[in-house]
């Protein structure tokens, strides 16, 4: 893998004829996984970011179900890859191999459930402890159209995000509320110069950008 | 490093004159542009080698070589290809490489058009320099730039040059020329330093100048086929020349010349040698020359005349049988279309050639030259070049030089520039002599032409990758570059060099298949798939297809093939969606096959549930979601609606769940295997199902799996029953449990009772392996049903099952306490359980109802014949009571066993037993017969008996019968046939009987009642039958009787007509036998034949035929008889005239001198002679030994057959065979030279005397007339050559 950049860089010999050779951005790509316990609304977070659906009666996850959305931050393109996992107990299980690899981590709660919020809160405390340590966690209070009703105070939460370092928003999957923004604050936090995933279109580009490009580390995964 | 190069070499190969201009003009406009002042253009001999500026696209090969980079046997890399025959570069194949080096030959054409330098001759090159020499004795020299340094101009009038050498260090170039002088010139400068005339054989002409591996010392082979070593002096600063000729070639003439030079910079155990491997036109040599000169070792080498030797040192890396390697020069030898490689090194201090290798090529080679240490090439008669692969003999490549108009040195070979003083042989095999023509340097061979000259190319594996993508040969490329990955093995080193090539290919693939990405798709997969780089696939390639189908189709079948089991998220994603669009059957396979871990859980378990997938459903559940009870909770309810199938998978789930092994491979984790066993055992046997809908009946996923399959639910429980959890004290209450449960589950009132008694049968083979605890009521439930009289619907394997499951739980003792034996018996007779009776009935030792279970129970038939040989001796177990008892039953079980019994063991009561089945016939029948089969000694009238049965039921055996069997009178077996009208067995007893009329009548009978097709047949044994009659001794019938049966069955058969075709046969076959006038007669005579001359015809000719025949033999015979005797009348006559003389003046039986006047008798031609007495004492001997019989026929005069033969011919010209031999040299004796005692004349005469009696015959001279005297005397003669020296 470490030989990427450098063979890439070779096959410059070749020619500028690239079809996407006038991206001038960067593209990053990251792992991004979604817990929490059921019915919080994972998955529809997911769904209002990547396709900007709302289902009212979201089935159930099984498991986990994977899905990926691209978004620009300033000159970088930012390629997600969510696993938006099950939150029902019987597959807590699963959630250590999602998580294990990944460099984003969203834990939903749900507004107008106290048991979720704790809940997201034994996600925060396992994923401090057997995550990577550079993982960048957010919270997402969801349900927030639903606010007239809700029993986790926003200061409550807010707080408690600030102790744990992680990012804090409240959204709603139903009126798409901070949806976009807290990926993108999400997209913001990530490193973008982490090598191991600028790949992709990133062959085309460098074809211009030559020589320089070539000192960009390449950390393994 | 190497990515540095690259561009550059893409570049030099990627212009648009690559593949026809030099390269080295590219590399010239470099040098054009260095400005001269500011580098300095440095001095000639700093110039950059022509290593260097020439090949500089070999730097990777060059690299590689440091490296170690895969460079692969070229065969190994899997595309030998042919092809590449028109001479260009853009030809189709890879591994040559062709170029013409245009300066080089700009300047040749210039020198021959302007200066009249003449066509090019010979040509040398070095690191540094070419060289060319022309026919009108110009020399040009060129640096590595192709630029012309300087040339020299022969004003000797040597002729053409004939041949050029640089050494080593490239300072010195030898020329040798067409009438014999040899130049050294300075390579730099082109001055002379040694003009050398008169160093060969004087008026020949130089064939070869070759330096040596020693630095001041040069071979030059002339036309007169001598080698001469120069050695260069330089004694107080002058220049000089030893010369000494090495081979003369008086001796034969060597034709090629080619020392070992140290082609690496290593050292080499053979360096301290100067080695020269010369050629001559039948054999090839090793030489020595210093430290002294020795010949190491020849051969003999065969070839067509017209064809020279070539040779060709190269290192060599060799790897060894005992896998030691070592770098070794290996030779080859070749001439005509073979070539030798042999391998030079020294062992046990002593230089030794070995034979490596044999090639048989194709055509007629001219030259061979090592391309690399894998490759030679050959150029062959019609001026192909062939590229083969030393290590599999294979061709790689061939390209045609005809465009290059070789230049051939024949010239030399003739030696016309000295007046043609060559041998013819010589001038004939070096028509096509192109030694001097052709160079080797490295992986290049350079061709001369007349005006121009080429360089031959062979391409390493990564300048063959570079060319196929030049020409996007994207499948070629790839494939080789697998091979050459795959070749890399397990070097790491090598390996990851190979690896980056590959990637660096993807990476041009990528660039260049922008507009079609699907082309050769498959082949980069697969490439990127062995060298584990499967990131690029799921994003570069991915992303840039718009066709995804043919790469999914890949992926799937890498899955399918094992090669890769994880793919990235997004094309799994892809993956199950396009599967689950084309066939969700396949989609199930690629699934079990992937790891989960890479599925979208969530789209996959749906669409599985959508689709009913189930065992990708259950692995899933099982593997990613570590629910083990949720399939069984899911699926078993479905089983009753669903295909078999899923009933089956589930059974073989639970089975491989309680046994701790996975579905569908693998094994559960450690861990997890004890819950999982639980949780799947609980589940089974848990009284309501999940959903616990309100009229269900308890225990529903085990009543559903047992009504799906009772068998193998109870297979899959019994298996269980096996593990560990099921044993102990806990396990077996455990087990207790679970039967009862199945016992609750199976009611008489839901299953049919073959279902209940798969249960029981169950039950009671757990029982009998004491795996149960002993519940009175449970074995009584099993008894009850065992012992059940009927059971509806019971096949025969249900059956056997329950009396084997009866019979387990009696060999254990299980029924003790709530039954007896005699009760048990009771109970087996009442439910036809004859296995378990006839164990009771042994336990019990009631032996005389044995026999008759064994002959209900048909399966145990076999058994049953063991029991009774076993038992037979034994009188209380009754064997032949009840076999007397059963006889009949037992004949019809197996008469063949039976009669062997009886045979063996009761053959006192044989009598008795066929007493017993008089009644009956039928079993009588297959008794005797068996009886008769077995031992063949039936009385006559047990096989009469036998033979009314056999006529009676199988009448078809009946003469097989008569003829296989001896025992039975043949007048009462004829009548007896005779009544049942058997017709060919009485044809055949009645023969047997000598009786041939009855025979011949009989067989008439049946050939008058055969049916048209038999009749042929019938109308063949019956003439058959006549010629037995007519040439058997036995007949009693005349000559007369014989003849009328012919006649009788020829009047039969002459009229039918569909018996034409063998008329002719017929009547060929009647006429041995009958007299040949009456048979034309009735032919003549047969109405329906007598329309027809075509069938006497034949008759009438054969007859003829054969009288011409028979008188022909006799006049042959009669011819040879007399040129036999008049033949050997000649010879006795020749014989007899013949004089004997006598070369040993001793008698040999007495020893003594023959010259004491006494007659002495000669023997023979051997010239040996006796006394006259000595002889009678002699023939006396002679006659004794052989009345005493110990006389060998081992004479040399004549076999005895032949002399059987010649006797009959001439008994009067043949004496008998009482052959003497002579006793001092076995030379046969002929009897009349006894009777013939000659006189020796007196001791001072030379001449002899005759005897009286042949006194009269003096004036005849020396000649006996041996016609004259009729009891044969021969006259001996004497005659002394020369006398004795004793006299």
């Amino acid at each position: 893998m470490a030989t990427t950049p450098r063979s890439g860089g070779s096959a410059g010999g070749g020619t500028a004829q690239r079809p996407n050779g006038t991206s001038q951005s960067k593209s990053c790509q990251f792992k991004l996984v979604l817990l929490g316990e059921s019915a919080v609304g994972k998955s529809s977070l997911v769904l209002r970011f990547v396709k900007g659906q709302f289902h009212e009666y979201q089935e159930s996850t099984i498991g986990a179900a994977f899905l990926t959305q691209t978004i620009c931050i300033e000159d970088t393109v930012v390629k997600f890859e969510i696993w938006d996992t099950a939150g029902q107990e019987r597959y807590h299980s699963l959630a250590p191999m999602y998580y294990r690899g990944a460099q984003a981590a969203i834990v939903v709660y749900d507004i107008q459930n106290q048991d979720s919020f704790q809940r997201a809160k034994t996600w925060v405390k396992e994923l401090h402890k057997q995550a990577s340590p550079n993982i960048v966690i957010a919270l997402a209070g969801n349900k927030a159209d639903l606010s007239n009703i809700r029993v986790v105070e926003y200061e409550e939460a807010k707080q408690y995000a600030e102790e744990n370092g992680l990012l804090f928003m409240e959204t709603s999957a139903k009126t798409g509320m901070n949806v976009n923004d807290i990926f993108m604050a999400i997209a913001k936090k990530l490193p973008k110069n982490d090598g191991a995933n600028n790949q992709g279109a990133g062959a085309g580009r460098r074809l211009n950008e030559n020589e320089n490009n070539r000192q960009t580390t390449n950390c393994c995964k | 490093m190497n990515e540095l190069k690259a561009p550059s070499l893409n570049s030099l190969l990627g212009s648009d004159r690559g593949s026809t201009d030099s390269l080295l003009a590219e590399s010239l406009i470099d040098v054009e542009e260095l400005d001269d002042v500011e580098y300095s253009i440095p001095p000639p001999g700093a110039l950059p080698s022509l290593e260097k500026v020439l090949s500089e696209f070999e730097e990777d090969s060059d690299i590689a070589s440091e490296l170690g980079i895969p460079t692969p046997s070229i065969a190994e890399e899997g595309s030998v290809r042919m092809g590449g025959i028109g001479g260009g570069g853009g030809g189709g194949g890879s591994i040559m490489r062709y170029a013409m080096l245009q300066g080089v030959s700009t300047q040749l054409t210039s020198a021959s058009d302007r200066i009249g330098a003449g066509m090019a001759s010979s040509c040398a090159v070095c690191n540094h320099y070419y060289a060319v020499g022309t026919s009108h004795g110009h020399i040009l020299n060129f640096d590595a730039t192709q630029t012309l340094r300087w040339a020299h101009q022969d004003k000797n009038g040597q002729g053409a040059v004939s041949s050029l050498s640089f050494n080593p260090e490239c300072n010195r170039l030898l020329a040798g020329f067409a009438r014999g002088l040899v130049l050294m010139l300075d390579t730099q400068t082109g001055d002379i330093m040694r003009q050398l005339f008169d160093v060969v054989t004087p008026n020949t002409g130089i064939l070869h100048v070759k330096w040596t591996s020693r630095p001041a010392m040069a071979l030059a082979a002339d036309s007169g086929g001598s080698v001469w070593s120069l050695s260069f002096t330089r004694k107080l600063g002058v220049r000089g020349c030893s010369t000494r000729c090495l081979f003369s070639g008086a001796r034969g003439e060597v034709c090629a010349v080619e020392p070992l030079l140290s082609q690496t910079g290593e050292h080499h155990d053979l360096d301290q040698y100067c080695i020269v491997a010369l050629a001559t036109l039948s054999k090839y040599f090793i030489v020595t020359i210093r430290p002294r000169l020795k010949v190491i070792k020849y051969h003999l080498l065969q070839g067509p005349p017209d064809c020279l030797p070539v040779l060709a040192w190269q290192m060599v890396l060799i790897q060894a049988a005992d896998a030691t390697r070592s770098v070794d020069p290996v030779l080859v030898v070749g001439r005509g279309n073979q070539l030798f490689f042999h391998q030079l090194f020294i062992s046990h201090g002593r230089i030794t050639l070995l034979l490596l290798r044999h090639i048989t090529m194709q055509t007629n080679i001219l030259s061979a030259h090592w391309l690399g240490p894998k490759c030679v090439g050959c150029i062959d008669t019609s001026e192909i070049l062939h590229l083969l692969d030393v290590r599999s003999s294979k061709e790689l490549e061939c390209i045609d030089l005809g465009n290059a108009s070789m230049v051939y040195g024949s010239a030399q070979f003739k030696g016309l520039a000295t007046g043609g003083n060559v041998s013819p042989a010589l001038a004939l095999a070096g028509t096509h002599a192109c030694y001097n023509s052709l160079a080797a340097r490295g992986v290049q061979l350079y061709v001369l032409g007349s005006r121009s000259m080429h360089l031959i190319g062979v391409r390493t594996w990564m300048e063959r990758i570079t060319y196929l993508v030049k020409n996007h040969r994207w499948q070629e490329a790839c494939d080789l570059a697998l091979d050459g990955y795959r070749a890399a093995g397990d070097r790491p080193k090598r390996k990851l060099q190979a690896k980056e090539r590959i990637i660096m290919l993807f990476k041009e693939y990528i660039a260049a298949s922008a507009r079609a990405p699907d082309y050769c798709l498959g082949a980069i997969i697969k490439c990127l798939i062995v060298i584990d780089e499967l990131e690029l696939l799921w994003t570069q390639l991915w992303e840039r297809l718009q066709n995804k189908e043919l790469f999914l189709h890949h992926i799937t079948q890498h899955i399918e093939n094992d090669d890769i089991h994880q793919v990235n998220p997004i094309i799994s994603q892809a993956l199950v969606d396009y599967w689950l669009k084309i066939s969700p059957a396949k989609l199930e396979d690629v699934i079990l096959k992937m790891d989960w871990t890479c599925l979208d859980l969530n789209q996959v378990l749906k669409a599985a549930r959508k689709h009913k997938l189930y065992k990708a459903q259950i692995y899933l559940n099982a593997n990613a979601l570590h629910d083990y009870t949720m399939s069984l909770t899911e699926l078993i309810p479905l089983i009753g609606s669903e295909p078999p199938d899923l009933g089956n998978c589930l059974l073989v789930y639970i089975s491989s769940c309680l046994a701790g092994r996975g579905y569908p491979q693998g094994d559960i984790p450690e861990e997890l295997i004890q819950n999982v066993k639980h949780d799947v055992l609980r589940c089974l046997t848990s009284l309501h199902s999940t959903t616990s809908e309100p009229n269900e009946m308890p225990y529903p996923y085990l009543r559903a799996l047992l009504k799906f399959d009772t068998r193998e639910t109870l297979n899959v429980i019994s298996l269980a029953f096996q593990e560990k959890e099921f044993s102990g004290e806990l396990g077996y209450s455990q087990r207790k449990r679970i039967i009862n449960i199945l016992l609750e589950i199976m009611t008489p009132e839901n299953n049919t009772w073959s279902e209940i008694g798969c249960l029981l049968n169950f039950i009671a083979q757990q029982i009998s392996e004491s795996c149960l605890p002993c519940d009175t009521q449970l074995l009584e439930k099993v008894l009850n049903y065992l012992s059940m009289e009927s059971i509806e619907n019971e096949s025969s394997r249900l059956h056997s099952e329950r009396e084997n499951a009866w019979y387990e739980l009696l060999v254990n003792n299980c029924l003790n306490a709530i039954s007896n034996d005699e009760e048990q018996l009771q109970l087996a007779k009442k439910a036809h359980c004859y296995y378990v009776q006839e164990y009771l009935l042994e336990k019990l030792q009631r032996y005389d109802e044995i026999l008759s279970c064994y002959i209900s129970n048909p399966l145990r038939h076999e058994t049953m014949f063991v029991y009774m040989e076993r038992y037979a001796r034994e009188t209380n177990r009754k064997i032949y009571q009840q076999l007397k008892q059963h006889l009949r039953k037992l004949l019809e079980i197996d008469g063949k066993e039976t009669t062997r019994i009886v045979d063996l063991y009761f053959r006192d009561m044989l009598e008795e037993l066929l007493q017993l089945l008089e009644d009956d016939e039928r079993f009588l029948f297959i008794f005797l017969k068996q009886l008769q089969q077995r031992n063949d000694d039936l009385t006559a009238e047990q096989s009469e008996k036998l033979i009314k049965f056999l006529c009676k039921y199988e009448p078809m055996e009946v003469e097989e019968f008569l003829k296989a069997c001896n025992c039975y009178r043949i007048d009462a077996a004829l009548d007896l046939v005779m009544n049942y009208k058997l017709l060919p067995a009485a044809v055949f007893l009645a023969e047997k009987q000598s009786d041939y009329k009855l025979a011949f009548h009989l067989a008439l009978e049946i050939l008058k009642n055969a049916s048209p097709e038999q009749m042929e047949e019938c109308a063949k044994s019956v003439s058959a039958l006549c010629s037995r009659s007519s040439l058997s001794s036995k007949s009693q019938l005349t000559e007369k009787e014989r003849e009328s049966l012919w006649f009788e069955l020829l009047k039969y058969i002459l009229p039918l007509e569909n018996l034409k075709n063998i008329t002719k046969s017929m009547l060929h076959e009647a006429s041995q036998h009958v007299d040949l006038t009456n048979l034309v007669q009735l032919v003549m005579n047969t109405h329906n034949v007598s329309g027809n001359f075509g069938d006497i015809k034949e008759l009438l000719l054969s007859m003829l035929n054969q009288s011409k025949a028979e008188t022909n033999a006799m006049e042959i015979a009669m011819r040879i008889l007399e040129k036999e005797v008049a033949e050997k009348f000649h010879q006795r006559k020749k014989q007899a005239s013949r004089g004997l003389l006598i070369t040993m003046m001793q008698c040999v039986v007495c020893k003594q001198r023959l010259y004491n006047q006494a007659a002495i008798i000669i023997v023979g031609s051997c010239g040996h002679a006796m006394h006259g007495q000595c002889s009678i004492e002699f023939q006396r001997q002679h006659h004794m030994k052989f009345e005493n019989g110990d006389y060998d026929d081992d004479s040399p005069s004549t076999s005895s057959s032949s002399r059987n033969i010649s006797q009959q011919l001439s008994n009067n010209l043949m004496e008998d065979a009482i052959i003497m031999q002579c006793p001092y040299c076995l030379c046969c004796i002929e009897e009349q030279r006894m009777a013939m005692p000659v006189q020796l004349a007196k001791p001072s005469h030379n001449v002899v005397n005759y005897n009286n009696q042949q006194l009269q015959n003096a004036n005849n001279g020396k000649y006996a007339n041996t016609a004259m005297a009729s009891p044969y005397k021969e006259l001996g003669v004497l005659h002394l050559k020369s006398p004795p020296r004793k006299f």
